[in-house]
């Protein structure tokens, strides 16, 4: 598979000359050894992959063509993700655009974190395309002077085996783009491996509660008509996997935060159109290949029944997980190692005595002398919702003594 | 944030949509009352009724 093709200008561009691109040297490299994916396929077993590439390929090919200029959902990601651009005070002069709300994230940039250059990929040849418009228009009709000075540049890869080489890019930004993503640790592991360090990793992937209303209808409507179930809606990463996936990828410093957008449809074929012009069909392998017409009919009813509102629109919930990490540098601070702290829990209660916080001599709760932390806590609780008086507070705060007991550095 | 322009395609999908309300809402209610012990077969006759509908529905424009 030759890269070379696609790029304009691969004197200055990141890749590696040698045969295998080191990032997937890596993958192959930690497959050999055992590893499993998140998706639970065997070890160098292709046939086992949750999600058919090629397909999403394809499908993502005919959403170039039906995709809108500006899509609620994807708009609304795609700028909540850039605008944690703007919370580093780093500048990223290179940026990997993963594939998803590609051209979103190119239009919506605005030179946000001092980028600079910015490589779009994507598996899907249309999708590229889309993008390289997008590009020739900016240039042409020579919008801010902030965009037009962006370099773009568009390779057609796939994510799974990352073509950059080793701390060559600064932030990878991934608008949607990572849940249809068979080895999503792999993935994202190549994606720090490809950063510098101390690089940015953004991503916003749809979360499990993700078309949680469709899945219900499909799965009743399956039941009812067929009598058994076949996956409709793909295997959706969790919020509580989220961080986990990030620090096994190595990244330092993870965050993760939720956010749930409920979007109305008039219909159940309003919202299978808009899934399908942004290419979020299903692409699962063990699919049934025919969704039959009845099964179609039955779904679109029982979800009009079931999740119906008053005024006869459907709600549809977009759960996105946004995860950011960074590559890790000697710069960022480092978690404390095991056995060096120095004070302990202990040192609260003589710092903070029992009797000091008791109301009355007869508060049936302060019968025992010492006590224990939550207890101390579940009382401080108690004190502000009963709005304890000021007086108490500041004797309080006087019996701290000398110096601070408490170290921060 | 600005609403999806949302592109009417012709398509007979949505006539039944718009012509067999009525029986759509007899068969998701339906359904809907026999949660959660849903069956094969379980709203039959309500889902017949809809077929109908919805085949002559898709007839009668095509």
């Amino acid at each position: 598979m030759t890269l070379a093709s696609e790029l304009g200008r691969s004197s200055r561009c990141c890749l590696s000359r040698v045969g295998v691109p080191v990032a997937a040297a890596q993958r192959l490299a930690t497959r050999a050894a055992g590893e499993f994916s998140a998706s639970g396929d065997e070890v160098g077993d292709k046939n086992a992959d949750v999600f058919d590439r090629e397909l999403k390929s394809k499908q993502r090919d005919r959403a170039a063509w039906f995709m809108h200029e500006s899509d609620p959902i994807l708009d609304t990601v795609t700028e909540n993700l850039l605008d944690r651009l703007e919370d580093c005070k780093r500048m990223f002069p290179t940026a990997l655009n993963l594939g998803g709300a590609l051209d979103h994230v190119q239009r919506m940039l605005h030179g946000r974190g001092g980028i600079e250059r910015l490589i779009s990929m994507d598996t899907s040849v249309d999708m590229i395309g889309r993008s390289k418009r997008l590009a020739a228009m900016d240039g042409v009709t020579g919008e801010e002077a902030k965009r037009s000075a962006l370099e773009n540049m568009q390779i057609i890869a796939d994510e799974e085996y990352l073509p950059f080489q080793a701390g060559s890019l600064d932030v990878v930004i991934s608008s949607l783009g990572l849940h249809w993503v068979n080895d999503l640790p792999g993935a994202m592991s190549q994606c720090r491996t490809a950063l510098k360090p101390d690089g940015l990793f953004l991503a916003a992937m749809f979360g499990g509660e993700t078309l949680r209303e469709l899945r219900i209808a499909c799965t009743v409507a399956q039941l009812e008509r067929e009598g058994g179930v076949s996956p409709r809606i793909s295997p959706l990463a969790q919020v509580r996997d989220a961080g986990n996936l990030l620090t096994r990828a190595g990244f330092a410093l993870p965050t993760v935060d939720v956010d749930e957008y409920t979007v109305r449809y008039p219909s159940a074929m309003e919202l299978i159109e808009h899934l399908r012009s942004m290419g979020e069909v299903n692409a699962v392998r063990q699919r049934s290949l025919v969704m039959s017409r009845d099964t179609a009919l039955a779904t679109a009813s029982i979800y009009q029944s079931m999740f119906g509102e008053s005024d006869g629109t459907i709600p549809a919930t977009f759960q996105v997980i946004y995860m950011a990490g960074w590559s890790p540098d000697i710069s960022q601070k480092q978690p404390k190692r095991r056995g060096s702290a120095t004070v302990s829990f202990q040192d609260l209660q003589t710092a903070f005595p029992p009797d000091a916080f008791s109301k009355t001599s007869d508060d049936p709760k302060s019968t025992s002398t010492t006590k224990s932390i939550t207890e101390l806590a579940s009382e401080s609780k108690e004190r502000e919702r009963t709005g304890h008086n000021e007086s108490e507070e500041t004797s309080r705060t006087t019996r701290l003594p000398s110096g601070s007991w408490f170290k921060l550095d | 944030m600005a609403p999806a322009q949302v592109r009417p395609l012709p398509s007979p999908f949505k006539r039944v949509l718009l012509r067999c309300t009525v029986d759509m809402q007899a068969y998701g209610q339906c359904v809907t009352s026999k949660l959660p012990a849903v069956e094969l077969g379980i709203c039959e006759k309500e889902f017949r009724a809809l077929k109908t509908c919805m085949e002559r529905a898709v007839k009668n424009k095509g």
